[in-house]
């Protein structure tokens, strides 16, 4: 169940879409990799086919965790917030074994990631099994939703 | 099967089921109320704002109309 907080109006702080971080949405496969997300968004005004009035994204925590709750990934944006790293960037974590020290904790800048992409990776490269035979034509589907509606990279022509 | 044009139904929380999300995350993450973190992330007591658990509770200020 995604959960809504704040809605569809203008407001300062931003409005926020949630899964899982209460109780990260346990997925099926021999991973046992868990899934949260947090998305930031706000109502702003625009022009063209894309006003009067828009949900413009502003900030996004996408997350995969092992069985033990440990941080395998995590998808970074949060250009706002105090302290950080202000462009995307990737972390892994504790539960991805990295042997490497320094990786630990780096910011490893990415470009703007969908929540799309990471959930074709899981299934597609990390082992997750998928609820729906049709999950790719869904995921695809979705996401290019978001390549032509977003401003930023530029819209997929 | 849902449409394509929805992954996951969605649910809309009032103001008050998000300040409760809110509450329980941070005890969840980091062992403290809502209330405890916000008075102590205003006193810039988090440093290290990447670490999984604070970035985690971060990203929710929004839930209690914070940024």
């Amino acid at each position: 169940m995604l959960d809504v907080h704040g809605g569809y109006h203008v407001a300062e702080a931003p409005h926020a879409l949630t899964l899982g971080v209460e109780a990260p949405v346990q997925m099926r496969g021999p991973g046992e990799l868990a899934l949260r997300v947090t998305h930031h968004y706000r109502i702003i005004e625009a022009e063209g086919a894309r006003g009067p009035w828009k949900a413009s994204s502003v900030g996004y925590l996408y997350a995969l965790d092992d069985a033990q709750s440990r941080e395998v990934l995590a998808y970074h944006w949060h250009p706002e917030g105090r302290g950080g790293k202000a462009h995307p960037h990737l972390h892994l974590g504790e539960g991805a074994l990295i042997g490497h020290e320094r990786l630990k904790g780096a910011h490893l800048a990415t470009g703007r990631v969908a929540l799309e992409s990471l959930l074709r990776c899981a299934i597609a490269e990390l082992g997750v099994e998928p609820l729906r035979e049709d999950w790719r034509e869904v995921l695809d589907a979705s996401e290019r939703r978001f390549e032509e509606w977003r401003t930023w990279p530029s819209p997929a022509s | 099967m849902n449409p394509v044009t929805q992954i996951a139904p969605e649910h809309y929380r009032t103001a008050e089921e998000s300040r409760e999300v809110f509450d329980r995350a941070t005890h969840r993450y980091l062992g403290m109320s809502g209330d405890e973190f916000v008075a102590a992330w205003d006193a810039g007591e988090f440093e290290d704002v990447e670490r999984p658990e604070v970035a985690q509770v971060v990203m929710l200020l929004p839930l209690v109309g914070r940024s």
